[in-house]
């Protein structure tokens, strides 16, 4: 392939019972360039990227870095040898603070012990400012001792402060990571990775948790960092970041090579062809569906987090049947506890809900249900699921007390396994042979999610909130989740799309809401939206330029629109259709 | 040379240790407790064959057996339901001492005939049992109180209660000597015929047949599998954990209640201080050996009141201390924490001839 490679992988074969991961896999980055691994779930791109990191031993193959063989037996090798990682799902100390998590394993000595740093070994030692004789200090036996019991943050907190801030990271390194939220999570680990001088940066699925513009921000880091000479391995399945992004991709499909190709040269519709072996609608069949009566209102929704800080800051949403209502945000600004508060789970401080009419307020999650409120939580194994517990139960998570499942004073487990391979069978649920076998946590991301959407579904629900629905899953099974959606849309389900994918948005919604610090700031209709405009009400920002009063104007209509509920979206957002089309335009 | 040790984390859990786990455990505690009985001089084998082979052919290690499962199966139950919630029920004993102090109460001081009064008692020891124990549930599921640090003291305290009324208000017939009056006639376990066990064993039966369909069969136990598996789905889904918790804990704590008065009402005769030999406590390996299922539970509490049994056969032949049965309690313990670890990972352990370089610390070299 390459004459001079910086990282080949050739020949790489890695076998689980039953399965094949990796068969007879090549694969090589150059120097300095930006490479994406582009795949569906399960084709084989994290077992790869593995077997790279150390953490999985090849049955097969050769690796070599920078022109050696590399043979590693964990990651710690792998992390000698100058590769980093950023893993999808975050490993980090919840109760340590950011600094913490970031040194962990790679700590200093407390101050005192330590040599200036830039000066270069001890050659700076005599302009130290430590207490500490030089003697004590530069003696081998008191560093070793200071190495391994003694440690100093406040350089590294500082060190990793000027790090954050040079690659655009906003982090408070002195909290604690539990308090972070998602988004701010993978920046810690993006950090982590920075912090150990790595010469090949690997990150698996790095935006799936990012905003647009952190994402544009990340972009031009590994630019950077690609430019310093630095290989970065981009692990997606998300096709527009593969063609913004990389110089090269590679294609992997059920464990093997289908080819690597110059990112210049090919476009999405031939990435997406490569990735799932056939053609994929990028336009989603989006019939006219003529709303109903309102199926959710709320008027005045407070609610706080999970730190006791108010999140929601009264929120008055309407939804009706047959409509989707977008909310667009940048993760951490009220999206989870919106979420939870609309499906029941945390109970609003102030304010009220009501679903058809009926207001259950202060009610508990059973009441939610009951009502026809169907929830996709934004995290499927933490919220979504029982991971070692079968697909049968958890696909009768929600329909558990319907009368059909009655046998006598017992419960029907047969007719629980039928109504689980019924969603299966409906919402192409892969992987299952036996519903009763299986553990939902088995499933790949994708066919988890189709899961959890089958069985919210196939309710056919009043309500459905969806948070971050399609978050983390391959393109064929984004289709498949998007659809699943707008069919029940059809079939006269409101719902509520909490989503920081704009494309999913744009796509998706008849009436796109932004929410900024627990308020609804922005209304607007995809066919009226400036994209532009909704990333700037996102971060909080007002119109540059052009008259204040006249903006105010608009977001007092458009809050008029959210309290009425459903005026015709083209009247209200009239001013801003000309933008629009400039939007449509740009999009693909 | 050099040993080189190699842990990867399996992808999945071989079915045959999935089963073969509660085997491996006894088998690896036993062995190691063959090292205790060379120490003091006692072939192993011969030991253990006293211990299981004599203890199992004899009708009276038999019986004795079948007497000793009782408590423990029921305790042991106390502490598996709470378990498939994925709370720790640790005070089983303190459950079975108020068990034990309400029906010995009823059976002393009730008049009624026998199936009358069995089933008043039985069910007074339950709800005193269940009651103790939903104490801890109740804070727990109310405010997140560990479970754990309640349930454990309160034994101490249902101890101590048991042991203050058998000196005071409930003292009786003994003269000086703690202990409550007799239970009445009417209050004590028939004998099953042929088997020649009391009542009690047959009640533990049911326990455990309850438990077991309570769990496989129903949408309570439905929702404690899941509540045990992932609380948050959960309750998103609209179940209460609230409920569950307490559930768990009550009927929990009325199998232990159940338990006391069976030991009072089938053995001893009437309630003394300190009359259990923590079978309260020996629930807990017998729950976590048995917690894929109820019928894995009455096993488990087979085999440690062969335990129990058979150690104190094995005092009286060779001289061992007795305490050699917590010893090889706390093995199976020890072997069962091992036994999680082997399935989470696989081991392979390689001798190679040469020596690798050694990363030199700088500490050593100075």
């Amino acid at each position: 392939m390459d004459e001079d490679p910086f990282l080949r992988m050739s020949g790489v074969r890695k076998e689980f019972p039953g399965v094949v991961a990796n068969d007879d896999v090549d694969f090589s980055v150059r120097r300095g360039e930006i490479h994406g691994l582009l795949g569906e779930n399960g084709a084989g791109k994290s077992t790869l990227m593995k077997v790279l990191y150390g953490l999985y031993d090849a049955d097969g193959g050769s690796v070599h870095l920078g022109g050696e063989p590399l043979d590693l037996d964990s990651p710690q090798d792998a992390i000698d040898r100058g590769i980093g990682m950023v893993h999808q799902h975050f490993k980090l100390i919840p109760r340590l603070s950011v600094a913490e998590n970031v040194v962990l394993g790679e700590r200093e000595p407390a101050g005192p012990f330590r040599e200036r740093r830039g000066t270069g070994g001890d050659d700076g030692s005599e302009e130290s400012d430590s207490w500490l004789p030089d003697a004590v200090r530069r003696n081998r036996v008191a560093r070793a001792l200071a190495e391994r019991f003694t440690i100093g943050l406040d350089a590294s907190a500082a060190e990793i402060e000027a790090l954050a801030d040079d690659y655009g990271f906003d982090v408070d390194v002195r909290a604690p990571v539990a308090e972070l939220d998602v988004g701010e999570r993978q920046r810690v680990e993006i950090l982590k990775a920075l912090y150990r001088d790595v010469d090949l940066l690997i990150l698996d699925e790095p935006t799936a948790v990012l905003t647009p513009t952190e994402a544009e921000r990340l972009f031009e880091t590994l630019r950077t960092l690609a430019d310093s000479g630095i290989s970065v391995i981009f692990i997606t399945h998300k096709l527009a970041e593969a063609t913004a992004i990389t110089d090269r991709v590679t294609v992997l499909r059920e464990g093997e090579t289908v080819g690597t190709v110059e990112t210049g040269s090919v476009d999405q519709a031939e990435l997406a062809r490569l990735m799932v072996g056939r053609e994929v609608l990028f336009s989603l069949d989006k019939e006219r569906v003529e709303p109903g009566d309102p199926v959710l209102e709320t008027s005045g929704l407070r609610a706080e987090d999970d730190r006791g800080i108010e999140a929601l800051s009264g929120i008055d949403l309407s939804v009706r049947a047959g409509e989707i209502v977008g909310v667009a945000g940048v993760s951490g600004n009220g999206q989870r506890e919106l979420a939870e508060a609309l499906a029941g789970v945390r109970d609003p401080t102030a304010g009220a809900i009501a679903v058809d009419g009926r207001d259950l307020s202060g009610e508990p999650a059973r009441s939610f249900v009951d009502a026809g409120v169907s929830f996709v939580p934004e995290d499927r194994h933490e919220y979504g699921c029982a991971p070692e517990l079968s697909v049968m139960h958890n696909a009768a998570l929600k329909e558990l007390r319907d009368d059909r499942f009655d046998d006598g004073p017992f419960l029907d487990y047969d007719e629980l396994a039928r109504y689980a391979e019924e969603i299966v069978e409906e919402f192409d649920v892969r992987g299952v042979h036996d519903v009763r076998e299986i553990p939902a946590g088995d499933l790949s991301g994708g066919n988890l999610q189709k899961l959890i959407l089958g069985r919210e579904l196939v309710r056919d629900p009043d309500l459905l909130v969806a948070h971050q629905p399609t978050r983390g899953v391959d393109v064929g099974a984004i289709e498949f989740l998007r659809e699943a959606i707008l069919d029940q849309r059809a079939e006269g389900t409101g719902t509520v799309l909490i989503s920081e994918d704009l494309d999913e948005l744009f796509d998706l919604s008849d009436r796109l809401l932004v929410i900024y610090e627990g308020e609804i700031v922005h209304e607007t209709t995809p066919e009226a939206a400036d994209r532009e405009r909704v990333g700037m009400r996102m971060t909080g920002g007002v119109e540059d330029g052009g008259a204040p009063a006249a903006d105010a104007d608009g977001d007092a209509a458009d809050r008029a629109m959210t309290d009425g509920g459903g005026l015709d979206p083209d009247g209200a957002t009239g001013p801003y259709r000309d933008a629009g089309a400039t939007a449509r335009g740009e999009r693909r | 040379m050099n040993l080189s040790v190699e842990l990867e984390a399996r992808e999945d859990v071989p079915a045959w240790l999935v089963y073969g786990t509660p085997v491996f455990t006894v088998v690896g505690a036993l062995a190691l407790s063959a090292v205790a009985l060379v120490a003091l001089s006692v072939n192993p084998i011969a030991a253990y064959g006293t211990m299981f082979v004599e203890t199992l052919t004899n009708p009276f290690g038999l019986r004795q057996t079948a007497t000793r499962t009782v408590p423990l199966v029921l305790t042991g139950l106390a502490v598996y339901l709470p378990l498939r919630a994925g709370l720790w029920n640790v005070g089983a004993e303190g459950q079975l001492y108020m068990g034990a102090v309400v029906g010995t109460w009823i059976g002393v001081n009730v008049s009624l005939p026998m199936v009358a009064l069995i089933p008043l008692a039985i069910l007074g020891a339950g709800v005193a049992g269940g009651l103790w124990a939903g104490i801890p549930a109740y804070l727990r599921a109310k405010w997140d109180v560990n479970e754990i640090i309640t349930t454990l003291l309160l034994t101490f305290v249902a101890v101590q209660i048991a042991s203050y009324l058998v000196r005071g208000p409930m003292q009786g017939g003994l003269g000086n000597i703690p202990g409550s009056a007799e239970l009445l006639d009417a209050a004590k376990y028939p004998t099953i015929p042929v088997l020649e066990v009391h009542a009690g064993f047959l009640v533990a039966l049911l326990a455990v047949a309850a438990t077991a369909i309570l769990v496989a069969r129903t949408r309570m136990g439905f929702e404690v599998t899941f509540v045990g598996s992932n609380p948050l789905a959960a309750a998103q889904a609209g179940m209460s954990t609230f409920r569950v918790y307490l559930f768990v804990f009550l009927v929990g704590g009325a199998f232990a209640g159940i338990g006391g008065f069976s030991e009072i009402s089938g053995v001893q005769g009437r309630l003394r201080p300190a009359f259990s030999p923590d079978y309260g406590f020996t629930a807990i390996p017998i729950a976590l050996l048995g917690r894929n299922g109820a019928v894995r539970v009455l096993l488990a509490a087979v085999f440690f009141a062969v335990l129990f049994v058979g150690g104190s056969r094995l005092e009286v032949s060779y001289g061992v201390p007795a305490a050699l049965v917590d010893v090889i309690q706390a093995l199976v313990i020890l072997c069962l924490i091992t036994a999680e670890f082997f399935k989470r990972y696989s081991v392979d352990v390689e001798l190679a001839a040469e020596s690798a370089p050694a990363d030199g610390e700088p500490g050593g070299a100075a």
